[in-house]
């Protein structure tokens, strides 16, 4: 507790001899873990959002004829054993009729003397297929779609998947362009406490040496040193924590709804900023203090 | 106690400034390191509390090998020696008696003992009534007696003084000369380097006279 104190007190001394240096250096270090922050939290949306989309996403395989109750069993059997569909339900032609009035209304289809439409199959697909089909492109969903399409009776297979690469190219973007500028403004955070620290040691360098003279330990000296360079991270990352929160609230109210950290990502968030600012401070320590 | 033998330090190859130096001092000793200014007196008492290191030769002291102390080791020898400088060397932002709490605090003595250990010393070297002004509001004299009482409050095993009464005027030299001698009678060993001879001699103990870096005369 004694210690505690202690450090409290030469960290409120440092802060007091240098207040506009120790807030320009929490500024800056709330500033560096925004962004990184910000592509964090979007990264999560976008993989949410990839996510929904896959677990919501099918194939539609049209059949040349409308099928017998015996046929449809069949071709579902052959279709469940291509591996990688995890439900395959028939639609009738009647169905899709149906379907297709309940989409688009009763109009849409009147004056239609004969139904157009084919009956069909709709396939819900496998999350692994879609993995696969992010990390080694498209062949993996490809080689499904041939080998539905080697099946007898089909005549047209529709399947998006082009826009699930997209979302996939988009969240792998985010999150190098986040993993880049995260190790930037990590550094920048880095050096920016390192230099508060530095001046906060010149400012107590006579005090220093004479805890020396009266025989204090290295660890005794710099505690409170790299404890300030903590608390500006933390600090800085707690205030960037905040500022987020706030943007994911209004974006969600006025835009989409934007999902924030959850508990355990904020205070990974909070703790990076901690270690950021003692990696900072300790850099100074081993730099400017010569113990 | 101390025993410094056959000691050198050397900065360059062909100017050494302590040269072959060699004495004791035991439990209760007070002594007395004169000689002229440049004779090596500040580099034999840096020697003492390891802010140097000999070039050869061999220092021990109480239970520490200081030639083959590690520096992770220095601090608990520190803690062993009570320093007194000319320039006092108080945190500025500390009050005196804060800068007296200091030499316990980093020996990881409570709260109760300091404070109580703190008055006890303050009083002892008469500066009690201003345990709670700040450095800058002190005089020279007030000072060094501060700076004394935070040599010894931790009993250390010796107290090393580097000309303490280089920055006082006769008056506190004397006073604080009386105040060693106070505290050598409690049992402190003292060595005080001064170039004042004749204020050394006065109080009849023994006097080590450097000269060029080597010890010319033991007188007792």
């Amino acid at each position: 507790m004694r210690a505690l104190l202690r450090i409290a007190v030469e960290i409120g001394r440092a802060i007091r001899y240098e207040l506009l240096s120790t807030l320009g250096a929490l500024l800056t270090v709330f500033l560096a873990m925004s962004l990184p922050g910000a592509l964090w939290i979007m990264s999560n949306n976008l993989s949410r959002a990839e996510h929904e989309l896959k677990s919501g996403f099918t194939v539609d395989v049209f059949l040349v004829d409308e099928l017998s109750a015996g046929e449809v069993e069949n071709m579902r059997s052959e279709l469940m054993a291509l591996g990688g569909v995890t439900e395959a339900q028939y639609f009738s032609r009647q169905d899709a009729l149906y379907k297709m009035r309940e989409t688009f209304g009763l109009e849409m289809i009147q004056g239609i003397d004969e139904n157009p439409l084919p009956a069909s199959f709709v396939l819900k697909i496998d999350e692994s297929i879609f993995e696969s089909y992010k990390s080694i492109g498209s062949r993996a969903s490809d080689s499904l779609i041939a080998r539905i399409g080697e099946l007898p009776g089909i005549e047209d297979i529709v399947f998006s998947g082009e826009m699930l690469h997209s979302l996939s190219r988009i969240i792998d973007s985010v999150e190098i362009l986040g993993i880049a500028i995260g190790v930037l403004v990590a550094l920048s955070a880095i050096f920016i406490v390192a230099n508060t620290v530095r001046i906060a040691i010149s400012d107590r360098r006579k005090a220093v040496e004479i805890m020396q003279l009266v025989g204090a330990t290295r660890s005794y000296i710099l505690t409170p040193f790299v404890s300030l360079g903590g608390l500006l991270g933390l600090f800085g990352a707690a205030l960037a924590a905040l500022f987020l929160w706030l943007s994911t609230n209004f974006v969600s109210q006025h835009l989409i709804k934007v999902f924030f950290f959850d508990n355990y990502e904020i205070t990974a968030f909070i703790l990076t900023g901690l270690l950021l600012g003692m990696v900072g401070a300790l850099l100074a320590t081993n730099k400017f203090l010569k113990i | 106690m101390l025993s410094v033998r056959n000691v050198s330090k050397y900065y360059s190859r062909r100017q050494a400034v302590l040269s072959g130096i060699t004495f004791d001092l035991n439990k209760g000793d007070m002594a007395f390191l004169t000689g002229p200014s440049g004779s090596g007196k500040s580099t034999l008492l840096r020697l003492l509390f390891l802010e140097e290191k000999p070039s050869s030769g061999k220092i021990t002291l109480g239970p520490f090998d200081l030639n083959s102390l590690p520096k992770n080791r220095i601090p608990y020898l520190r803690r062993h020696v009570g320093v007194v400088f000319q320039d006092f060397r108080l945190i500025p932002d500390r009050t005196a008696a804060e800068n007296v709490a200091l030499a316990m605090e980093v020996v990881g003595k409570m709260g109760g003992k300091i404070r109580k250990k703190t008055d006890d010393i303050l009083k002892l070297v008469g500066i009690w009534q201003k345990r709670n002004q700040y450095p800058h509001q002190l005089s020279g004299g007030e000072a060094q007696r501060v700076a004394l009482a935070r040599a010894v409050v931790n009993e250390p095993l010796v107290i090393l003084a580097d000309e303490p009464t280089g920055n006082l005027d006769d008056r506190n030299s004397i006073e604080l000369f009386e105040l060693f001698r106070k505290i050598n009678i409690r049992g402190s060993t003292i060595l005080i380097a001064t170039h004042q001879v004749s204020l050394a001699e006065e109080y009849g103990r023994r006097i080590l006279y450097l000269e060029n870096g080597a010890l010319r005369e033991e007188r007792s």
